[in-house]
């Protein structure tokens, strides 16, 4: 019940952000130097000129057929674009997760477990910085030192000029190369994915380290590890199972929330490695003042964001029984 | 003579000694306080470096060295230097010097901070309070709002907001107060429903005290230290949130200083005139570290509670 | 000293917590003995240190605060404060059970009872070096559960420790104690957060376990009716150190110090008139800034110059019945007197 009140927030308040916030969108998408026939004839294709609730009736009328608007700059349908461009929102988001939790949370165990120790302080500093670092600035400098001055990793780009990409089964090229078993195509786009993936994956690391950490010793101190460390089970077995699992209930919204955040983030990291997402689309379309491909980008970002959440709701009864009965 | 003996002596009526005297547990904690705070060195790092900031914005443009190249200047002669002597930071493409600009930066960066941190407290507060205290059906209808606004990914929420009102250093402060306020009213609606619970609420609420003066008098104090905390941490966010704005290009618009702005210029020099991009970035990984540091030093001393 | 007959001897165990305030001595030299096949109840009040002192005999103290500063922990002739962690890894379970007070803080509440029971069995199949599948393990686990009384066994070994009742779950943990054929069973405060009633369930199962597999228990509790109904032999602490030890009828028909004479006092009893109710003037010490010499002479109505300056021994002033106090003879050091 919850989230179908959600989706219709998410729904009306992306379409109350054109239309209530000061300025005309019309005008601004037309251009400095637009005439009044130019400015009226746009208001009347986003349909401005009609009163609100007309317009809101529309707008669900098109979002349930899928019409999003069109696009000024690309002059596609923004559904068409969104559906192109997904795909590579899509594997480098899932790739940078991917990355920070299964760096994270083992280094987050590694921590708790020996506190205090060097790699203690070593991940400190990574969190701390990881945080405050801008990630577009990250972007830029590892591109300056690894990939212009060192030539280890491509600049920019999801595949090499004369690459041709893997045959289009998911569209994810990492997999779809696996798939068909195209290890050389497959190498490439690892090299490629890599240095955005790092970047965009930074702060979540940072996050899921420290809160890991945080959440593994304070598991740690519970009375119920102290019972099976007296029945004699092994420390190691204790830490990958007792202590992880109870830890992981509060470290799995933290999750979820970053991953929010890495959907965001995706506009400044795809915009430096020129990533052929909808992140970048959606800053094209800003930069241009083009509004429909804007909402409709931001309906589909909040649409993913819901949904991983959601996931992680699921994923709650499976990590705690006690939840499975409320 | 007969040597009367004095009687004891008039205690002191001074203000200054009644006041000390009724808030002596306040300034013990606040001594306290200080103490625990001054034994981390990552939390004076941080304080020291959010107290440079704050000087260089706002005594930086008596001090930078050219202050004619904040906008407009252009000394072609003298372009895409590297750091040297005169010119510590270089030059960019237009021949100004990054040093200047950098500095000058500094106090875009905490007016947008600033500004954004204030209108998204000046609304998150006074709503988180009414949602907690008052509760019932207008809380729900608040929290059910600030749930929907909380499901948008913030940069993309702002990055929408700009994409309808246009590009700019004002719209942006605007989009990510937006942004920024349903944090605030969830932080302290929470703390306003515990507060709430607390057994002086009650005894207040049973000698017939006013709503008005609950909330002022008992609620409000209870909350700024989770608000003090949030707020220092948010300012170091807004000020990087901005850049990225800056960045991108629907944020500040050149020739003005802006630190993501002056990165996006740069970003066309490299690698060769690689200060360009380098510096301005430095700058605001400095201060948002700073402000983390800050803000976790001070999560540590009021609200020990929530130590990760 | 050792005596073979003993399962269990703790001599002048002196731990020490390191905290942000200060170091507390929280034992001042322990001193236990327990004989095969008997059980020995250590009583005192809260925070007299009888949890931290059976928590030192299986390692399981928060190290980095606690240190554990001199003293030995003879079990079966050998010193447990010497061996290494696998070493104790090796005893936890198999040779020394330990179960505790709050049943559903101690048991894991995202696993089911089948794995935390099974994991158990399993390990303690591997250190006796005697494995054992899990599926082995889990009728095994059936088995015990039967053994504790728990119905329906076999269909409740899935279930969580939450869908258990409070009394339940300390048979379960019971159960998984005795998994591994314990020589030595440390139970403490087992029955404090369970009703009266099922208190009384859970100490007549200890009873039988006892019987039935010549158990050696050391049953920790504050509550003296407790220790009554299980033990033969108690021991009596405070503050952190063991001021008396003798069998139960010694101890409540003729207690040698004026702490447990104290404590006897201010139990009421229904037999007794109301107005005979005494409590003990006083608190118990701070540990970062403990009293020197004996820890209870502040309190203590019979104080002598002595009690201030010098700790009296702990020493057999009847056979089979020791105490820690100047006002016996044998607590004074060898050959003194004034």
């Amino acid at each position: 019940m919850l989230i179908v009140i959600t989706l219709f927030g998410l729904i009306t308040i992306t379409f109350l952000v054109a239309r209530v916030a000061p300025g005309d969108p019309a005008r601004v998408a037309a251009g400095p130097d637009a005439t009044a026939e130019m400015v009226q004839a746009l208001r009347q294709e986003f349909g401005l000129n009609k009163p609100l609730v007309v317009q809101y009736a529309d707008y669900l009328k098109g979002l349930v057929v899928g019409n999003l608007g069109r696009s000024i700059r690309t002059q596609h349908y923004v559904i068409k674009d969104l559906v192109r461009l997904f795909p590579a929102t899509l594997e480098l988001t899932v790739f940078s997760l991917f990355l920070a939790v299964v760096l994270g949370i083992p280094l987050g165990v590694l921590c708790a477990v020996y506190r205090d120790g060097p790699l203690d302080h070593l991940a400190r500093i990574v969190s701390v910085s990881g945080l405050a670092l801008p990630m577009f600035w990250l972007g830029l400098m590892l591109q300056l030192i690894l990939a212009l001055k060192f030539d280890l990793f491509p600049v920019g780009g999801r595949l090499g000029m004369l690459s041709l990409p893997p045959p289009a089964i998911t569209r994810l090229y990492l997999i779809d190369s696996l798939i068909t078993g195209n290890w050389a195509v497959f190498a490439e786009s690892l090299k490629y994915i890599f240095l955005p993936a790092v970047v965009l994956s930074f702060p979540a690391l940072a996050s899921i380290i420290r809160v890991n950490r945080a959440d593994m010793l304070e598991v740690l101190n519970r009375d119920f590890i102290t019972s099976a460390r007296a029945h004699g089970i092994s420390k190691f077995r204790i830490v990958t199972q007792y202590a992880l699992k109870n830890a992981m209930i509060p470290t799995a919204t933290m999750i979820g929330l970053r991953f929010g955040w890495m959907l965001g983030g995706t506009i400044l990291v795809e915009t430096v490695f020129d990533w052929p997402g909808i992140g970048q689309y959606a800053v094209q379309s800003a930069i241009f003042s083009d509004f429909q491909p804007i909402m409709g980008t931001t309906l589909v970002i909040g649409l993913c964001f819901m949904l991983v959440n959601l996931i992680i709701d699921l994923l709650y009864g499976l990590l705690d029984p006690r939840v499975r009965y409320d | 003579m007969i040597d009367r003996p004095k009687g004891p002596r008039p205690q002191p009526t001074g203000l200054w000694i009644r006041w000390k005297e009724e808030h002596e547990s306040t300034l013990r904690n606040l001594r306290l306080s200080i103490y625990l705070f001054g034994k981390s060195p990552l939390s004076i790092l941080g304080l020291v470096i959010v107290a440079v900031f704050f000087i260089v914005a706002l005594i930086g443009p008596l001090i930078v060295p050219f202050p004619q190249d904040a906008t407009g200047t252009v000394h072609l002669s003298q372009k895409l230097m590297g750091p040297d002597s005169t010119f510590w930071f270089g030059t960019d493409d237009l021949g100004r010097d990054i040093f200047t600009r950098v500095i000058l930066g500094t106090w875009i960066s905490l007016k947008i901070g600033l500004i954004i941190i204030l209108i998204a407290m000046g609304i998150g507060v006074p709503l988180g309070i009414t949602a907690g205290y008052v509760g019932g059906w207008p809380g729900e209808v608040i929290m059910r709002v600030t749930d929907m606004f909380l499901s948008i990914p913030g940069r993309i929420f702002a990055l929408a907001i700009i994409g309808a009102m246009g590009p700019g250093m004002t719209n942006s402060m605007i989009a990510l107060s937006i942004v920024w306020w349903p944090g605030y009213v969830r932080l302290v609606q929470g703390r306003t429903l515990s507060v709430k619970e607390e057994s002086f609420v009650e005894a207040a609420r049973s000698v017939g005290a006013r709503r008005a003066r609950i909330i002022f008098h008992h609620i409000l104090p209870n909350c700024t230290s989770v608000i003090i905390v949030k707020a220092s941490m948010d300012m170091g966010m807004a000020i990087l949130a901005a850049a990225g704005l800056g960045f991108i290009g629907v944020g500040a618009q050149p020739p003005t200083p802006e630190w993501g702005a002056m990165i996006s210029e740069g970003r066309n020099f490299l690698p060769n005139w690689w200060w360009y991009a380098t510096f301005p970035g430095l700058a605001i990984f400095t201060t948002v570290l700073g402000f983390n540091l800050l803000g976790d030093g001070l999560r540590d001393i009021l609200d020990p509670q929530s130590r990760s | 000293m050792e005596d073979t007959r003993n399962i269990l001897q703790i001599e002048d165990v002196v731990v020490h917590f390191d905290t942000f305030e200060g170091t507390a001595q929280v034992l001042d030299g322990v001193s236990l003995e327990l004989p095969r096949g008997h059980t020995l109840g250590v009583v005192g009040e809260t925070g007299c240190g009888k949890s931290i002192t059976s928590k030192a005999v299986l390692d399981l103290l928060p190290r980095p605060p606690a240190r554990v500063v001199s003293g030995r922990i003879l079990f079966d002739g050998e010193d447990l404060l010497t061996k290494s962690e696998t070493d104790i890894e090796k005893i936890r379970g198999t040779r020394i059970a330990m179960i505790f007070q709050d049943p559903m803080t101690y048991l894991n509440p995202v696993f089911r009872i089948e794995k935390q029971m099974v994991d158990v069995i399993v390990r303690h199949g591997v250190t006796k070096k005697n494995p054992i599948s899990r599926r082995q393990a889990r009728e095994k686990a059936v088995e015990l559960l039967e053994a504790v009384q728990i119905p329906g066994a076999a269909r409740r070994i899935r279930e969580y420790p939450h869908e258990f009742s409070g009394g339940m779950r300390q048979r379960v943990l019971i159960a998984m104690a005795l998994s591994g054929q314990p020589e030595l069973l440390i139970a403490d405060e087992p029955t404090t957060a369970l009703d009266v009633t099922i208190q009384a369930q859970i100490l007549r199962l200890l009873k039988n376990l006892v019987e039935r597999f010549n158990l050696s228990i050391l049953l920790i509790s504050h509550d003296l009716g407790v220790v009554a109904k299980l033990c033969r032999r108690i021991a009596v602490m405070y503050a952190g150190t063991v001021v008396e030890t003798a069998t139960i009828e010694a101890v409540f028909s003729r207690p040698a110090h004026p702490y447990t004479r104290g404590l006897l006092r201010s139990i009421p009893r229904l037999a007794r008139r109301v107005d005979s109710l005494v409590g003990i003037p006083g608190g118990i010490p701070s540990f970062l800034d403990p009293p020197p010499g004996c820890r209870f002479h502040p309190r203590c109505p019979q104080a002598m110059d002595i009690c201030r300056r010098v700790k009296p021994l702990l020493a057999e002033l009847k056979p089979g019945h020791r105490a820690a106090c100047f006002l016996y003879e044998t607590s004074w050091p060898e050959g003194a007197r004034s």
